[in-house]
């Protein structure tokens, strides 16, 4: 799993590339802590390179979410495949996150 | 068809695992999403296994996969703490805690799922995949 994180204007864009399961979630779940310790309000994670996720990687966001909602952060998905959407539908999960088409969608999403 | 495969229960043996599967239902006539649900009710038994079965010890998984004229199967035993996961209630869903997710999802996704503890040791789980969907009754 290869992590790409840049800050936008003053949005954190996280770019993951890999498949995201019991064994790279970890990692995510690391680069998650600093978030939440700096308490960064705006967090968008762009899922467009991730062909693959578990129930480990959506306990991740499941508990990103909570953290970030704690301090009334918001966090952002987008660019979902098929496949990827397909586990967060199956697990009611589309309900709980805001899920976005596109970054340009996702960052005007987190900025509101 | 039928393929056996031995793995030793850690989580860097997941995602190797998950290639070789991937090839096999790829040479099958299951389709896409199907694949995809097969390969996802799959790791997370294996994954099942390593947390809670195993409890993080390095125990023998075996894997066997039997691809049919109707249906795919996949067996998966080990030799850890039995624990009968089909008797697992749904979550509520959404969940607003995170974890819990995995045994809802091998329920979910696979048409089967029967659990045995052969002589009250270790799991046997069998997984099965229709290759059709069943008729609708009107």
């Amino acid at each position: 799993m290869k992590i790409n994180q840049k800050k936008q204007n003053e949005i954190e864009l996280f770019e993951l590339d890999g498949e995201l399961d019991f064994h790279t979630s970890p990692e995510l779940r690391d680069k998650f802590q600093e978030v939440f310790q700096k308490q960064l309000r705006k967090v968008v994670v762009n899922l467009k390179k991730v062909s693959y996720i578990d129930s480990s990687g959506l306990a991740t966001f499941v508990e990103a979410l909570q953290k970030i909602k704690r301090y009334n952060g918001k966090l952002v998905l987008t660019d979902l495949v098929p496949a990827v959407r397909s586990v967060f539908e199956i697990a009611k999960l589309d309900k709980v996150f805001s899920l976005a088409n596109t970054e340009v969608e996702a960052l005007q999403l987190v900025a509101q | 068809m039928e393929k056996m495969f031995e793995l030793i229960a850690k989580s860097e043996n997941l995602p190797p695992f998950r290639v070789t599967l991937r090839e096999l239902l790829k040479q099958s006539d299951v389709n896409e999403k199907k694949s995809g649900e097969i390969l996802l009710a799959v790791q997370e038994v294996l994954t099942n296994v390593v947390r809670h079965a195993y409890q993080g010890q390095a125990g023998k998984i075996k894997v066997v996969f039997q691809d049919s004229h109707d249906q795919i199967s996949v067996t998966i035993q080990d030799f850890g703490r039995p624990f009968d996961l089909t008797q697992v209630p749904d979550p509520e869903l959404p969940k607003k805690d995170p974890g819990g997710l995995g045994i809802f999802l091998i329920k979910k996704l696979m048409d089967q799922v029967e659990y045995t503890s052969p002589q009250g040791e270790g799991n046997l789980l069998r997984l099965v995949k229709f290759k059709k969907n069943a008729p609708q009754v009107s």
